[in-house]
């Protein structure tokens, strides 16, 4: 079923890491898609490599870079979106995404996903980026919100604002990274849900969900544990409030075995049809439901 | 906000998280609050070293280990300062390691004989250590595409029934040749296996070839003519020609006269470091 800008709600994956290589090869676990690091194989002709073509010979794949630097003054890496295009025909990659942020200046790659000056003179520049990756790629570009730690005091724009302005100058979707909102919320200080309320769900292609690091004063977007539970809170809200959208678990670091990764997406599946079975709208049931379908036969297909 | 003074941000941003102390103006640029602007900003300037480090660490493996984790950080963040990243890519991170450490050492300017070994011991891991990784990640022909369109390769056939009279014969793809003062490769392949690091080997001149098996990196060791033969190849030659390009090095390389070149070159074959195909019409010796 398509959910946004013509692209399919794949249900509940995970990201695809070397952790877990073997386990999916030998396995084949009955997981609805996969999420790949763009950079981790974009150059490589090795076992990654090797590995992700079986995957996608068997399961969806979607992109998802962390070097575009969508936001950046420098110029456009025109040989990094080449192979990027490249790399998304040959895989059969559902969607490209990346993020909301600048890498680096001047040449240099900060390997970071630093915050931009959210001002009408960035925004302005990252629409004719994102027009131009959109028009090299030759299909939309999906940005997720990143978390943060700082904002600029130049800023003058909301980040939901700034997000809705953008996909609707691009025709851009959003990856809207639950957890990022709940970091930066307690970063920055705002509500959280007010940020679900203000995102335009219509423009939602997918959904991420991590762990963090709670500091006290701050917290870190640490991707090395699950889920918290005022992440899953937020999950449920946004669910109630746009429908289902693919939805996708990030775990980079302290990684757990597969199964363990894996309960984070059947957690997540059952709170979406939990909701599309309860009192949400009809339109909304609807959609959830046609997703538990489509869920069952990407197990038939993966057994 | 200018384009330009956007431009200024992100080169501040980047300078400040890159800076071992906080910019005098982070308050006037950066908003606080329960965090205060300089706290907001080492966020980010100790997640930029962790990362950084970690990947040096995850590259050099047997380095690290050779040095202990805080002096091998020294020298990575030193090395990281005067080079900043510049790929959008973490693999090339460490490409110049081993030329820095060989440029910034101490001795640089001293005659051969007056430097200190276990500096150049360091250099040589390091470039073994890229090495590895760039096969690792490079071409290969496990999945039969041979050595290049040009090149259909041969390889799926049983080396011993190659002719070598009949085919073209070329390095295989992903293939390193090193030449190290320090016979390097078991230190380096054990600590990769998570080994205990070991006194480092005593200095003995060493020719190396590093090749991708399955998608393994595997080392062997060279003779003096093999690595000077395979050097030699910077393009697809005949099987008969090599022969007579081996005999040829007899002289410098004080080759065995009674050696049969052939039986080693099929080795080669078999072991992914030569790739063969038929020959190519038009080929010359």
């Amino acid at each position: 079923m398509a959910s946004c800008l013509g692209l399919p709600d794949l249900g509940f994956g995970v990201g695809l890491r070397s952790q877990h290589f073997e386990a999916v090869l030998r396995h084949k676990p009955a997981v609805d898609w996969f999420e790949v690091i763009t950079e981790n194989v974009l150059d490589d002709g090795g076992w990654a490599r090797q590995v992700l073509d079986r995957v996608a010979s068997r399961y969806p794949i979607v992109l998802h870079g962390v070097s575009l630097s969508i936001g950046s003054t420098d110029p456009l890496d025109r040989s990094y979106l080449a192979r990027l295009r490249r790399l998304a025909d040959e895989t059969r990659a559902q969607w490209v995404s990346d993020h909301l942020c600048f890498t680096g200046v001047g040449g240099t790659n900060t390997h970071d996903l630093l915050p931009m000056p959210l001002t009408e003179e960035s925004l302005i520049h990252t629409i004719a980026r994102v027009q131009a990756v959109q028009e090299q790629l030759a299909r939309p570009l999906i940005l997720e919100n990143p978390s943060t730690y700082l904002e600029f005091a130049s800023s003058t724009i909301s980040e939901p604002e700034f997000l809705g302005a953008l996909t609707a100058h691009t025709g851009c979707g959003l990856l809207l990274d639950v957890n990022n909102v709940y970091v930066s919320s307690r970063n920055h200080g705002f509500d959280a849900e007010a940020y679900l309320r203000a995102i335009p769900g219509e423009r939602i292609v997918q959904i991420h969900l991590a762990g963090h690091c709670d500091r006290g004063s701050h917290v870190i977007d640490t991707h090395d544990g699950p889920v918290a539970p005022a992440v899953w809170t937020l999950y449920r809200r946004l669910l109630e409030q746009v429908g289902c959208r693919s939805t996708l678990i990030e775990w980079d670091a302290r990684i757990p075995p597969f199964d363990e990764l894996h309960a984070q997406a059947l957690r997540a599946r059952e709170i979406a049809l939990g909701i599309s079975t309860g009192s949400a709208g009809s339109a909304r049931s609807s959609a959830c439901g046609a997703r538990g379908d489509a869920a069952s036969m990407q197990l038939e297909a993966c057994g | 906000m200018s384009a330009h003074e956007l431009a200024e941000l992100q080169s501040w941003l980047q300078s400040a998280i890159r800076s071992a102390a906080p910019p005098a103006d982070a308050q006037r640029r950066v908003r606080g609050g329960s965090v205060s602007a300089e706290q907001r900003l080492a966020i980010y300037a100790r997640g930029y070293w962790l990362r950084l480090l970690e990947c040096m660490r995850a590259e050099f493996p047997a380095l690290c280990s050779a040095l202990g984790t805080e002096l091998f950080d020294s020298f990575a963040r030193e090395y990281l300062e005067a080079r900043p990243p510049k790929s959008y890519s973490l693999t090339s991170l460490g490409a110049s390691f081993a030329g820095y450490l060989e440029a910034s050492r101490p001795d640089r300017d001293a005659p051969p004989m007056e430097r200190d070994p276990s500096f150049e011991v360091l250099v040589d891991l390091a470039r073994l250590e890229r090495a590895f990784v760039e096969v690792q990640r490079g071409p290969g022909v496990e999945d039969d595409r041979g050595a290049g369109d040009d090149f259909p390769s041969l390889t799926y056939l049983e080396p011993s029934l190659v002719c070598l009279d009949e085919c073209m014969l070329r390095l295989a793809p992903g293939v390193r040749l090193l030449q190290l003062g320090y016979p390097l490769l078991d230190t380096m392949m054990r600590a990769r296996a998570g080994g205990a690091a070991r006194p480092f080997p005593a200095r003995a001149k060493t020719c190396l070839v590093l090749v991708r098996q399955s998608y393994r990196v595997v080392g062997f060791e060279l003779s003096p003519w093999e690595f000077q033969l395979f050097e030699s190849f910077d393009d697809a030659c005949l099987g008969s020609s090599v022969e007579r390009r081996s005999r040829a090095l007899a002289d410098t390389t004080a080759l065995d006269p009674t050696l049969r070149i052939g039986p080693r070159l099929k080795l080669w074959i078999e072991r992914g470091v030569l790739a063969v195909s038929d020959a190519l019409p038009g080929a010359t010796a």
